[in-house]
This record gives structure tokens, C-alpha cells and sequence, in this order.
């Protein structure tokens, strides 16, 4: 069979043809696996889905770095009694959605930005995924060093607050790294400062009085990032 | 029409890379040609609706591409392989062209088979399995062109798609566009003028932004008879002629 | 191809010139410094070094050491800069990877390993320069606001060299980790490895984690630069580790096989070696070290002169007819001081053991951070009150409140530092007849017997509450305080002259412990 040609050209074995193909097209295409299957029918996108599961923090090696990162925390808390995991479990978070969408880590970034399924799902759905892992894992982890439960769960909205910082960032400024280091120098200036006030560390995850800036700043982040994945309106 | 272009504009700070463009196409091969920095990669991108336009007036396909809705229906329809193609180097050649048929929104049940054909017609059968970082750079570029054709698009925007590939397999390609064209809008962006002179039945040549000729290809070998311009063929001395005459109208103008 | 006739004369090779080689080195690293992208994260670490380390360090008082306490003994400038400089520092290491350009740079005439030296100095000189430029400018801040004593250069050294160990390893991390991911993954790393140096450790006054460079034990307090000098021995184990690491962490890249020639890869891996070895004598040394007067000792790296105060001519005035004398540094001080203790040196005057003369010594230095466990004493024949006044809370800023504290806050601590030394009390609360004694010559003094629990709470001499276990061998526990309140009215509501009298009867044995609640008047 010669390269190059139509299945519409005239002088060739059209049966022969089709019936390769039709091997071809069971042979090569892969299988979607359970999530990204569970995905399409949730997403009703196949598309989706499959952006959804290369998102490149989700991908094996970066879930497998921020396991060990949580557990080294987790054994760390263990041995000293810091609850080290509520204090990294927004800064991993955040550095994990700067990275789930972007031209600075999408090698396909220019392709990606001429198809059908919008960019801005991708990524509002690759951001929720990569939310939702960390979280898991961060509560996860929380539960096995044995910290309180106001600890264990009170990280949840700090987090949200630096992912918002670091995507708002990184969509801003097309730069997955610059998203890492916005999300995550407001998260030490939060900590750091806490500490500073009361002496405790885990402030930043405990006060009261910062439950509404970090809803405020979690909106404010999302409104940015509404904002610069904006699809500009055509001239006409 | 598939592509009507009424005075279109880019603008990059200063620098205006595209200058007023006007330009209507229907179904056939239009090749786009002229030197680095003529503006041709800028136009490609607003037509595949990567970059908006800074001013001007475009319908692709019938459709504007300002709204959300019509945008949609043009990148469903539309297959694009840009200058710079990025890829995933984990990925087989069969799964890159899966993926991105897939954000084509085309019918899960139909992906396969148009995966199949695709890698086929580019003559990577063999290799559809291969994993990206394992295949040449010419391999490559015909696995881009594979994901652009996937979707059998109705409008088909080729930059530089023959960078890499050997005599042969342009040889090859150039078979390809004709019989993309008898059904689809094809535009290449080249440097190669014998590519454009074999495959393209309509060619404009830009330089700085603008179109400075626009006709067939005999029409550009017309202009370079008679003149001393530079070139080794007859098409590359009517490129050669239809640059100098452009830009001395330039220079007079300033 | 066939062979070429070899009769032709070999052509002799021009030597490269010598000076050729260093321009080159040069040009090269100029390239990479022009190219680098430390630059861009320095206004985000600037952001940061004036909310963390000069916010915070400006509700201290004007003095070096308590000054930069936070920002430079607690490490807090290198938790500023050290992540961000790791991850750029990845970033610039994982360039040959990301690029695809490994093949390009291990073809080329100059080695591997010395192209990726070239890389990680430009990274390091921007970052340990802009370490240096921005201590600079919040020294340079704190001048102008006036300060008194010296400042802690061995501590902006261990600074300057940690900065460059996060750059190092940083580097390391991405070029031997060439992905997208090594950036964040080195600065959440160290953002890890920061909070576990800051927590481990934290009250030793020996072993190992004194090493640690984030570490508040033992790097200075307030005596550092004034009585004592600051004492340079856990500074420089610091930077052995930290240059150690520096070295190993670059070496480590001088070992693949693309790196060079067996002789430079020799080399790389003597630079290793060294680097380890160095870390680890650093990490032995600390473990020998102890607590001396002027701060942590580590007796390999120790110059005994160092022990000796630094001689000083103080600076006098009086107070109720008695000379009350301040360390040089301290004189912005000296009016406050014989306002504070004016009141109570008259209330005191005439009586058996009462100071002739006021003195301010060093107080105990103190591992724990925050510790206010250093009385006053009064010794000597004639009696001197000797006045540790680097463990009050200095009037104006201080501390880590919002609001400043006021003169009367400060003369409240001193008075009842002063009275607790005369009655004898010793390091504790003292017994019940004790407190009881000392709340009436407060109460008498013009501290009221309302507002002494907190000011005895702030110095940490409070009783404690009732029911609580005993203060500690040798004083009665205060189970319950209205008796012994009730006892300091009925002596305070005594008239002065019976008061001075019963007291001068009495003083001794109150000091001795042997008196009680019930032979109070």
C-alpha cells in the first residue's frame, strides 16, 4: 500500500483499505483506563477527559513527589510535634495548579489554543482535579501524623486562598513559575507573619480573623483568572 | 468562501507584523509565501483563530470568529499545524493524533478510524506506535500534519509542513494537498517555491505585512521574465522581481 | 577516501595565549549574569524581607542585638531568600535539559562541568548580591533611625554563605533533575528543610541541631556586642556546613561522564569529598559545643579572648541621692532608668541592705528565646543593685506587640525587679511573707497592688495559681494570694516610720525565709 494516499483514490483496493484501517483503528488507539473513562462520562467530554489526564501535575512522577513531600511532613510532625503538613499542604497545592495549565508547561500550548474544547475549561477542570488530589492526600497525611482535627481540615481554606494566588498568577502571566513563586511567597508571608503575631506557626491555618480574606482572596484569584483566560471578542 | 479577509491587522506593541490584509478563498490550495518576518506565521495564527486580529474584518468557514458559539464551530472544522510544533514526548504518534482529535470534539466512535487513516496517509503506519521522542524530526513534522487532518477539516492551515521532510516524502505531501483541495481550503506557508509551484493553484506573497502579489503561479513566473532578478527558477526569479519591485515602491514612497 | 601523502613538515600549533583563558572565563560568565533569572524573583523576595524580617524587627528598640534578633539570629533573611533561590537556581540548572541543548554544550570545547560552573556562579553572585544589597539597605535603615552598639556581621555572613548553599543545591537539583518540575520541587524542599531547622532543636544549648542554620539557640542575645563580644564560634561551624554543602553539591555535577575528562571528573569528585568532609567536621565540632557566658562555645574553633567583657567606661547619673550607672551603650536610657527607679530607691533608702549604688550588668545569657528569668541582685559591701536591663522590656518599642510599651510598663518591671531582689526572693516567687513585703513596698513605691500581678507575670516571678504544684525547692508554695494581699495592705496601711521600723527589725530574717505570713503586722 503507498504512502500518501486518500482512501478516495481511484486504482486502489478500497476493500483491502478498509479493512486495515479498520484493524489500524483497534490496534493503535488506546484504551482510556478507569479515571480517565469515569472523566469522559462526568465531564461528557472525551476531550476533557483526556486533557484532564495529561495535566502535567497530574501526572505520576509530580503525584509520587508530592506524596513523599506530605509523608515527610507527616513523619516529620510525628517526631517533633510541628504540624508540618497543614503548613505545606497549601504551598504543594499551589505550586500543583501553577502547574496544571499553562504555555510555559505545555509543550502543545499553540495546537491546544486552536481547538474546539475551550482552554478555559481545561483548564477550571484541570484546576479542580489537581485541588481535589491535594487535598485528599494533604487530609490523608493529616490523619496519619495524628494532629488535631481542627489542624487536619483547617488547611482547606488557606489552600484554596494560594491556589487562587498561584493561578491567578500563572494565568496572568502566561508563567507557571511565577504562579509557584506568587502562591508561594504569599503562603510563607502568611505563616511567617502569624508566627510573628502569636508565636505559633500554625496561626496562618487557626485564626479566626483570616477566614475572610482568604475567602476574599480566593475570589479575587478566581476573578483574575476568569479574567485572563478571557477569549478576546473578534473585530467584526 | 471558507476564508474572507477584509483589511486585517496585527500589531505587536510597535511592530505591525500583518498590514491591512484582504483575501478571499474557496475550496483548492492557496500557497502563502515571503521572507522571514513578512507576517505570514501572524496571519496563519488569526486565521486559526489563536490570535485575535488587532483590527479588520474575518469570516472562516461563514462564520465570525469573534463569538464564542461560531468560534467553536470553525476549530471543529478547522485543522491548523503550527511553525513551532510542540509535542509530548511520552506519547505514541497513534495517541498524539487521538488527543488532539479528541479536542476537536469529534465523535468519540469516529476517532479511531480517523486516527488510523490519518496516520496512514502520512505514512506512519509503521511507526504509530512509536513514541514521540523516538521519531526524526521529518517523522515528526508528518505526525503534526497527521493531527491536522484528522478531522478532515474543511479549512487546513500548514505552516512550514514541509521543514524536515526529505525529497521524497514532499514529493508525497504535494500529492497529499492536491487531494486535500479538491474538498478543503488549504493554505501553506512556505519558503520553498517549488512546493507552492507544484501543489498550489493560488499564490500571494507577503512582505512586510502585506500581500505585494496575489495570482497563480504562472502569473508569478510572468513577472520575473525580463528581468535580472535572482533565482535559480523561473518561479524563484518572480519572487525575486515581485520582492525588489515591492520594496522600491516602498522606498519611494518614503 | 584515500590516504594523503605525509611529506609535508607538521605545522607546529600556535599556543593558545595564556591570557585567553581568564578573558574567556570572564566573558562567559558575563554572558550568564546578563542572561540570568535571579533578577526577576528579587522583587518578590524584597516584598517579603520587608514584611518578614524589617517589619517585624522595627517593634525592637534601637539596639543591634535585639534589633536583629528575628531577621538575623533566627534566620529569618535566609528564609526569605533561601526557596526562591533554590528553585531559580533549579530553574537555571535544568536550562540544558528543558532546551535540548546537552548535546550542544557536551560537544563543545569547553567542558561540561566548567559551562555549568559558569551558570551556577552567575546564579550565586546575583543571589549572595542581592543578599548583601538588601541586609545593606535594612542596616543601612536602622542606622539612620540611630542605633547603639555593634552589628552582627558574623551573622550576615553565615547569611551570605547560606544563600549560596540554597543556590548550589538548588542548581544541583535541576541539572541533575533537568524537568519542569525541578523548580518548585527545590523551593518546596526548602521551604521543608527551613521549617524543620527552625523547629528542631529549638532549647538545646548543645548538640548537633545548634548547627542548623535557621536555628534561634544560642546565636545571640542581648549582651552580644555590648558586654560580651559575639562570639564568632557557631557562626563559622555555620558556614563550614554551609560551604560544604556548597561544594559537594557542585561537585556532584563534575562526576557523570559528560561532565569532562577523567582528570577534571578526579577533580569534581575531590571537591565532593572535601565538601562532605568539611559538613561533617562542622556537624562534630557542634556537638562539642556549650554554654558559656557570652554565648554558645565550641572549644576547637574558640579564642578564649572572646570570654572577656568588652571594657567600657559607663555612663552615670543619680536618683534618689544614689549613682546609677549604664554600659555606654544604653545611655539613650539612663534618664529613664533613674525616673524608674527613683520611687523605689526612696522608699528603700535607710533600710538594712539597701543599694548605695545602681549597676548594670549582663544578664544570664539565655538559650531560650524570649526569656525574662533574670533578677536583679543585690550584693557587695556597700550594697549595689546590680540591673540586667537586656531582659526587660525597653520602653518604646518592643517585643512583638503592636503597641509600644509604655514608661510605666518599663518602671513597673524595674521597680518590682528591685524590691524582689531586696526582700531576698531569689529566682522564684519567694515565700508568702516575701511577697507579702515586697507588694507593700511596692504598693508604697506608687506600683499599685492591681496592676503588680502582671508586671510580676512579665518578669516571671508570678506565684503560681492555686492549687498549682509548689514554685520549686526551698519556697512555700502560694496556694492562695488573698491572704498574702491582704497581709501587704495591713503593712502598707501601717504608717512609714512603724513600717521602716518593723522592717529594719525584721529584714533579716525575711531575707533568710525564716519569717511567716502570721508575723507579718
Amino acid at each position: 500500500m503507498s504512502e500518501w494516499a486518500g482512501p478516495g483514490d481511484p486504482g486502489r483496493e478500497v476493500d483491502l483499505d478498509r479493512v486495515w484501517l479498520n484493524v489500524a483503528a483497534g490496534v493503535w488507539c488506546r484504551q482510556p483506563r478507569g479515571p480517565e473513562r469515569l472523566a469522559g462520562q462526568v465531564l461528557r467530554s472525551p476531550g476533557l477527559a483526556r486533557a484532564l489526564v495529561t495535566t502535567p501535575s497530574l501526572l505520576l512522577g509530580w503525584i509520587i513527589a508530592t506524596v513523599v513531600v506530605l509523608l515527610t511532613g507527616a513523619v516529620a510532625t510525628l517526631g517533633t510535634g510541628t504540624p508540618y503538613v497543614p503548613l505545606l499542604a497549601p504551598a504543594v497545592a499551589a505550586a500543583g495548579i501553577a502547574y496544571a495549565y499553562g504555555p510555559g508547561i505545555d509543550p502543545a500550548w499553540e495546537l491546544s489554543q486552536s481547538m474546539a474544547v475551550s482552554d478555559r475549561m481545561v483548564l477550571l477542570v484541570r484546576a479542580l482535579a489537581v485541588f481535589a488530589l491535594n487535598a485528599l492526600l494533604g487530609l490523608a497525611a493529616s490523619a496519619a501524623s495524628g494532629i488535631a482535627a481542627a489542624l487536619t481540615f483547617g488547611w482547606l481554606l488557606p489552600m484554596t486562598a494560594a491556589c487562587a494566588v498561584a493561578l491567578a498568577a500563572a494565568t496572568l502571566t502566561r508563567s507557571a513559575n511565577i504562579g509557584v513563586g506568587a502562591g508561594l511567597a504569599a503562603w510563607i508571608i502568611v505563616v511567617l507573619a502569624g508566627r510573628a503575631a502569636t508565636g505559633q506557626f500554625t496561626a496562618a491555618i487557626t485564626a479566626p480573623a483570616l477566614v475572610l480574606p482568604y475567602l476574599i482572596t480566593a475570589l479575587c484569584g478566581g476573578a483574575i483568572v476568569l479574567f485572563a483566560t478571557r477569549i478576546p471578542r473578534g473585530t467584526s | 468562501m471558507n476564508v474572507e479577509l477584509t483589511d486585517l491587522t496585527r500589531r505587536f506593541g510597535r511592530t505591525q507584523a500583518v498590514a491591512g490584509v484582504s483575501l478571499t478563498g474557496g475550496p483548492g490550495v492557496f500557497g502563502l509565501l515571503g521572507p522571514n518576518g513578512a507576517g505570514k506565521t501572524s496571519l496563519l495564527r488569526m486565521m486559526a483563530t489563536v490570535l485575535p486580529p488587532t483590527s479588520g474584518r474575518m469570516r472562516l468557514l461563514g462564520r465570525d470568529p469573534g463569538g464564542y458559539g461560531p468560534r467553536r464551530e470553525i476549530r471543529r472544522r478547522l485543522g491548523y499545524l503550527p511553525q513551532n510544533l510542540g509535542y509530548y514526548p511520552g506519547f505514541t504518534v497513534a495517541e498524539f493524533v487521538e488527543y488532539f482529535a479528541l479536542l476537536k470534539d469529534m465523535p468519540a466512535s469516529q476517532v479511531p478510524r480517523a486516527v488510523a487513516t490519518a496516520v496512514e496517509r502520512v505514512g506512519l503506519g509503521d511507526r504509530a506506535r512509536a513514541k514521540l521522542r523516538t521519531l526524526s524530526g521529518g517523522m515528526l513534522r508528518r505526525a503534526g500534519i497527521a493531527q491536522a487532518i484528522v478531522n478532515e477539516p474543511e479549512l487546513l492551515l500548514l505552516d512550514e509542513p514541509t521543514a524536515g521532510l526529505d525529497p521524497e516524502q514532499r514529493l508525497e505531501f504535494r500529492a497529499l494537498l492536491r487531494n486535500m483541495g479538491q474538498r478543503a481550503t488549504v493554505i501553506v506557508s512556505t519558503h520553498l517555491v517549488e512546493d507552492v509551484g507544484a501543489a498550489c493553484t493560488e499564490v500571494a506573497l507577503m512582505d512586510m505585512g502585506k500581500i505585494v502579489f496575489h495570482g497563480t503561479p504562472a502569473d508569478l513566473i510572468a513577472r520575473g521574465e525580463g528581468t535580472s532578478a535572482a533565482g535559480d527558477a523561473p518561479l524563484e526569479r518572480g519572487y525575486s522581481a515581485v520582492l525588489a519591485a515591492a520594496r522600491s515602491a516602498v522606498a519611494a514612497r518614503a | 577516501m584515500t590516504a594523503a601523502a605525509t611529506t609535508a613538515p607538521a605545522q607546529p600549533r600556535t599556543p593558545r595565549a595564556a591570557s585567553a583563558v581568564p578573558v574567556t572565563a570572564a566573558r562567559l560568565l558575563w554572558v550568564e549574569l546578563r542572561h540570568n533569572a535571579v533578577p526577576f524573583i528579587l522583587p518578590l523576595i524584597a516584598a517579603l524581607l520587608w514584611f518578614d524580617s524589617y517589619r517585624p524587627s522595627m517593634t525592637q528598640p534601637p539596639v543591634w542585638a535585639l534589633r536583629t534578633f528575628w531577621n538575623m539570629g533566627q534566620g529569618h533573611t535566609i528564609i526569605d531568600f533561601g526557596p526562591f533561590v533554590a528553585g531559580v537556581a533549579a530553574w537555571m540548572g535544568s536550562r540544558e535539559g528543558r532546551r535540548g541543548i546537552t548535546d550542544l554544550i557536551t560537544a563543545a570545547a569547553r567542558p561540561r562541568w566548567i559551562t555549568q560552573l559558569a551558570t551556577w556562579a552567575a546564579t550565586a553572585i546575583w543571589a549572595v548580591g542581592a543578599y548583601l544589597v538588601f541586609v545593606g539597605v535594612m542596616f543601612g535603615a536602622y542606622i539612620a533611625q540611630g542605633m547603639l552598639g555593634p552589628a552582627p556581621w558574623w551573622w550576615v555572613a553565615v547569611g551570605a554563605v547560606a544563600v549560596a548553599a540554597f543556590s548550589a543545591a538548588g542548581f544541583a537539583v535541576g541539572a541533575l533533575y533537568p524537568s519542569r518540575f525541578a523548580a518548585p520541587l527545590a523551593a518546596i524542599g526548602s521551604v521543608l528543610v527551613l521549617m524543620m531547622s527552625s523547629q528542631t532543636g529549638f532549647r538545646d544549648t548543645s548538640g548537633w541541631a545548634l548547627i542548623l542554620p535557621t536555628n534561634s539557640n544560642g546565636n545571640y542575645q542581648a549582651p552580644s556586642g555590648i558586654f560580651y563580644p559575639y562570639l564568632p564560634d557557631l557562626p563559622i561551624a555555620r558556614m563550614m556546613l554551609l560551604a560544604g554543602i556548597t561544594l559537594a553539591a557542585v561537585g556532584l555535577l563534575g562526576l557523570p561522564s559528560r561532565a569532562g575528562s577523567r582528570g577534571l571528573r578526579r577533580t569534581a569528585a575531590v571537591v565532593t569529598l572535601a565538601g562532605v568532609a568539611m559538613a561533617g567536621t562542622a556537624i562534630g565540632l557542634t556537638t562539642t559545643a556549650r554554654l558559656g557566658p557570652g554565648g554558645i562555645v565550641i572549644p576547637a574553633l574558640h579564642d578564649a579572648a572572646n570570654d572577656h567583657q568588652i571594657p567600657a567606661t559607663p555612663v552615670c547619673g543619680h536618683t534618689a541621692g544614689i549613682p546609677v550607672c549604664l554600659n555606654p551603650v544604653y545611655r539613650p536610657y539612663l534618664a529613664e532608668v533613674s525616673a524608674a527607679l527613683h520611687p523605689v530607691l526612696a522608699e528603700l533608702a535607710g533600710l538594712p541592705g539597701a543599694p548605695a549604688r545602681v549597676v548594670q550588668v549582663a544578664g544570664p545569657y539565655n538559650s531560650t528565646e524570649g526569656a525574662f528569668d533574670a533578677p536583679m541582685a543585690i550584693s557587695g559591701h556597700p550594697p549595689v543593685l546590680r540591673v540586667p536591663l537586656d531582659t526587660v522590656l525597653l520602653p518604646g518599642t518592643s517585643g512583638f506587640t503592636s503597641a509600644p510599651v509604655p514608661f510605666a510598663d518599663f518602671a513597673g518591671q524595674l521597680q518590682a525587679l528591685a524590691v524582689h531582689a531586696f526582700v531576698g526572693a531569689g529566682a522564684g516567687p519567694g515565700t508568702l511573707a516575701q511577697q507579702a513585703v515586697q507588694a507593700a513596698l511596692l504598693q508604697g513605691a506608687g506600683l499599685p497592688f492591681a496592676a503588680q500581678p502582671k508586671v510580676l507575670s512579665i518578669i516571671g516571678v508570678a506565684p503560681p495559681p492555686p492549687g498549682a504544684p509548689a514554685a520549686g525547692a526551698g519556697h512555700e508554695a502560694g496556694k492562695v494570694s488573698k491572704p498574702v494581699y491582704a497581709a501587704a495592705q495591713r503593712l502598707a496601711a501601717r504608717p512609714a516610720a512603724a513600717r521602716r521600723a518593723w522592717l529594719t527589725a525584721h529584714l533579716a530574717a525575711l531575707r533568710s525565709g525564716q519569717l511567716t505570713l502570721a508575723q507579718l503586722p
